[in-house]
């Protein structure tokens, strides 16, 4: 499902921080586990095309991503990968709807308030939804964001999902309700979904395969192969 | 009575053309500044605030010197397309445009910092091409800072005295604009005509900042 080998450094005049893992796993479900600061979310980063690495490669659901060797880069945009931030990142100047049907329409203009989609109607009563898609992001419940900003990115019909931290901004009960629903949803869907995480509850819950990282280093791997 | 009305409409037509302009130049520059790792940002991003802080006089004299018809780009620009800044309305766009530009990039900056870069990422790994994420997320978020610089910029062209006087003259009916008029009606001793003039003025003048403070308002709330 997952191969890859690659080397970040990222320098500021504060800090060097060095990125550096191999490891090829084949669950469809894996978590990547480790403290703050450790390297976590620039992996993911990575993966998503928003950042560049300095060398090696990576494959991922079949397809190279990356791969210095041979000067393959895809950009983000032909990546075809969901992405969940961690604050949803959801465009405050639409509704939910229109945030929804965001990826499907191209060109210089969003979609309008009541843009007719047979796919975004659907994400909408699959994610129960409907009462609220003319609401903005900031008139959403916490679960109700993370609701259309799954949708928003799984419209797509991506080739692989990924998670930075998906539950930290919800609160204890919504959180165990949102694990539930995206474990469902990952056998539904049967794609790959690559989590992070620091919560040692996504760990039992979620994971097949984990990887820890620790201080930008593979610390551990289970279900899966370090290269 | 009907020469305040062209000096009105004159006003208008110099102030529209030179927003519209900045409008182009100021956001182009704003999302520039806004983006760019260059060291020298803030050392260009000060010159360029540089007619805010001089005297428009000084400013006109500077334009004279550049594109007077005596000057290298104002010779090359009458013998290669016939065209002349000097004593015309179009010189007038030309000096309302500099002094007001520094009111159109500096909010734009300002409003395109503001715009999260982690949404058009977002709009990145959706599939949409820099363009798109541009006129589709960053450009909408920021609007409503830019269309505030836009109005006060407006204002301030409306408002524009001397570099205009300086390069355009004082022609009626041709570059004779609505404060250069206030001021030949007060010399001449016209005291009505100036007493509409300013009153035409006021009222422009008044309506464009309650536009600029209720944008600036709702453009908070929208945020909150």
């Amino acid at each position: 499902m997952i191969e890859l080998q690659l080397e970040k450094t990222l320098t500021s005049p504060r800090r060097r921080f060095q990125l550096q893992l191999g490891f090829t796993c084949s669950d469809q479900r894996l978590l990547v586990y480790g403290p703050s600061g450790s390297g976590k979310s620039l992996l993911l980063q990575l993966l998503g095309g928003l950042q560049t690495p300095d060398s090696g490669y990576i494959r991922l659901a079949g397809r190279t991503l990356f791969d210095a060797d041979h000067k393959i880069n895809l950009p983000a945009r032909q990546r075809r990968i969901a992405y969940l931030f961690q604050d949803y990142a959801l465009f405050p100047h639409l509704t939910a709807r229109q945030n929804i049907a965001f990826g499907l329409r191209r060109g210089l203009l969003n979609p309008g308030r009541n843009i007719c989609s047979q796919a975004v109607d659907q994400w909408l009563e699959r994610f129960s939804l409907q009462d609220a898609q003319h609401l903005y992001p900031y008139q959403l419940s916490g679960g109700q964001r993370q609701r259309t900003a799954l949708a928003r990115a799984l419209i797509m019909e991506p080739a692989a999902v990924l998670l930075d931290e998906p539950f930290s901004a919800l609160d204890p009960p919504l959180r165990q309700h949102m694990r539930e629903q995206l474990a469902t949803l990952q056998s539904q869907l049967n794609i790959p979904m690559i989590m992070i995480s620091h919560d040692p509850v996504d760990l039992e819950f979620f994971a097949a395969a984990v990887v820890h990282i620790e201080n930008g280093q593979l610390a551990g791997i289970d279900n899966g192969i370090p290269i | 009575m009907s020469s305040a009305w062209i000096a009105l409409s004159l006003s208008l037509k110099v102030a529209g053309w030179a927003t519209a302009i900045n409008l182009v130049l100021g956001v182009a520059t704003g999302f520039f500044l806004a983006r760019t790792r260059l060291p020298g940002r803030d050392l260009l991003d000060s010159l360029l605030t540089l007619p805010m802080v001089m005297p428009p006089t000084v400013l006109g004299y500077y334009l004279l010197v550049l594109v007077g018809r005596n000057s290298t780009l104002g010779s090359w620009l009458y013998d290669n397309f016939g065209i002349s800044l000097i004593f015309t309305w179009q010189g007038a766009v030309l000096a309302s445009c500099i002094v007001a530009f520094p009111l159109v990039f500096k909010p734009a900056r300002a409003a395109f910092e503001e715009v999260s870069p982690q949404l058009e990422q977002a709009g990145r790994v959706l599939g949409l091409s820099e363009l798109s994420i541009f006129f589709r997320i960053t450009l909408p978020l920021a609007w409503r800072g830019i269309l505030a610089g836009l109005l006060l910029a407006f204002a301030r062209a409306l408002g524009e005295f001397g570099a205009t006087l300086m390069i355009a003259g004082s022609i009626p009916g041709r570059t004779q604009t609505l404060s250069i008029a206030v001021y030949e009606a007060v010399q001449s001793g016209q005291d009505s005509t100036a007493n509409l003039l300013v009153l035409i003025t006021s009222v422009v003048c008044i309506t464009v900042l309650l536009s600029a403070s209720w944008l600036s308002r709702s453009h908070r709330r929208r945020q909150a």
